[in-house]
């Protein structure tokens, strides 16, 4: 008897032990459905005081940047863990070699944010946009994650940095938030910042604006510009 | 004492070169930019929250990357061996944090509200919901290997400890609540700025203590488990 609990205790703690896997299935998957169930009922609450429909486009946005910087960040710690730890040093000997092992990092949650918002954004349901646009925006997006890993692996020296960092990426959510309000052509600058680009795609695209495309083309462009800088940044600290 | 002293002070040393006081300039920042837009009305009840939700917690945060670095590198088994005791490593660590959680309250209450308010009781209600978060956060860093583990499983008793908000916003109301730890936090903190009852106040500090003291010995015992003597590993 003693035996086969020991052993449930160990079969237990074998599917706990990737909580991470569960929690990135059901994060993103929870918070469509949050938004999806709960935003008409705070539209209805706070109908009084203020619309909240008018701000459905930059909650839309910022749904659409949850996903791949939630999927980033836990890639992110897993790159500074391994960097830490040196386990990548075992990897990258492997025929995975220091190339695969990045592209292995960086290419799966990509993919996974991709799958995700395009199945999610359709469900928020508060966002107007074809399914064209979902598609462009999803793979903008997508690039988010691998841009917020590597935020974190590339300029981050240790997985406290790397803290530190993420908790300033609240930061680059609010900017493009900010830059929402702002009448000024200055606000162009908050450009600088990868997650600018979907965020102000979907706001575009809510609004049937000619300027989607434009969003679109200059997020990828911006993006891949980042992405390259950090990939260097990233091999340095790992060389 | 002065062992613990030097502790601090290399503590506060090592979080500025991680970057925690930066990142906490631009944060700070961004807070009193963000609630000079709300009305005084607001600012009353938002403030107090805000400074409860994030500098009060800011250890609880950090921590985890803190432990895991320094068990990684191989320094806690330097430290063993040193005359530094767990429960000095463990206070310095606390008091370090908080001191950075404190400065932080602070510029953001005087630029954003700025008005007097009871500043003991700020202070204290800070301080002990920091220290509390702090040692909640080293019992749960003992059994989670990574930070990813560490993040995804403290959203769970995050939520539980944040309960009380609920009553805090007037969604609902009960006398449950004061069961929380961070009820009584949330009486200090915003206490701070509309008033407090003295049995409130006897009540929050008391009753943050108990679970300080709890926690601290819980903290001990499980640091020494899982991290000096590293059972459990995998």
């Amino acid at each position: 008897m003693k035996k086969i609990i020991s052993l449930s205790y160990n079969d237990f703690r074998n599917v706990l032990r990737e909580p991470m896997l569960i929690m990135l299935l059901i994060g993103p998957v929870a918070m469509t459905l949050a938004i999806r169930y709960l935003i008409p009922i705070l539209t209805n609450l706070t109908s009084e005081y203020f619309d909240l429909t008018e701000y459905y486009p930059l909650i839309g946005g910022s749904v659409v940047l949850f996903i791949p910087m939630l999927i980033g960040m836990l890639i992110g710690f897993i790159l500074l863990d391994e960097r830490d730890d040196s386990i990548f040093l075992m990897l990258i000997v492997t025929p995975l070699g220091r190339k695969g092992y990045l592209i292995y990092r960086t290419l799966f949650p990509a993919i996974l944010s991709i799958i995700f918002s395009v199945i999610l954004l359709p469900l928020i349901g508060i966002v107007k946009v074809s399914f064209i646009e979902v598609i462009a925006i999803s793979l903008l997006a997508s690039l988010e994650a691998p841009v917020t890993a590597l935020l974190l692996a590339g300029i981050a020296n240790n997985k406290v940095e790397g803290l530190a960092i993420s908790k300033g990426l609240g930061i680059f959510l609010i900017i493009p938030i900010i830059a929402y309000f702002m009448k000024s052509p200055w606000k162009i600058i908050g450009g600088v910042i990868p997650y600018y680009w979907p965020f102000n795609a979907i706001v575009a695209g809510n609004q049937g604006n000619d300027s989607f495309w434009l969003y679109i083309i200059g997020g990828f462009i911006v993006e891949i510009l980042i992405l390259i800088w950090l990939v260097n940044r990233y091999e340095k600290k790992a060389a | 004492m002065i062992r613990t002293l030097k502790s601090i002070k290399g503590d506060i040393f090592l979080q500025f070169k991680y970057g925690f006081y930066l990142v906490y300039t631009i944060v700070t920042i961004m807070y009193i930019f963000l609630l000079n837009f709300l009305p005084e009305e607001a600012l009353i009840v938002i403030v107090p929250f805000i400074i409860f939700s994030d500098p009060s917690v800011l250890g609880f945060f950090f921590i985890s990357g803190l432990v895991l670095l320094e068990k990684g590198e191989g320094v806690l088994e330097y430290l063993i061996i040193t005359p530094l005791q767990v429960k000095e490593y463990i206070i310095s660590k606390l008091v370090s944090l908080t001191f950075l959680s404190l400065i932080t309250s602070i510029i953001i209450e005087f630029f954003s509200f700025g008005k007097n308010i009871n500043y003991p009781i700020f202070l204290v209600g800070i301080t002990l919901t920091s220290f509390l978060f702090i040692l909640i956060g080293f019992i749960a860093v003992s059994r989670f290997p990574t930070i990813n583990k560490y993040l995804l499983s403290s959203v769970g008793y995050i939520i539980v400890l944040c309960l009380p908000l609920i009553g805090y916003f007037g969604i609902f109301k009960s006398r449950l609540f004061y069961l929380f730890p961070t009820q009584a936090s949330l009486l200090l903190i915003s206490g701070a700025f509309k008033g407090i009852d003295t049995w409130q106040l006897i009540y929050s500090i008391l009753y943050l203590l108990v679970w300080i003291a709890a926690t601290f010995k819980i903290a001990n015992i499980s640091f020494y488990k899982y991290i000096i003597l590293k059972k459990g590993d995998n």
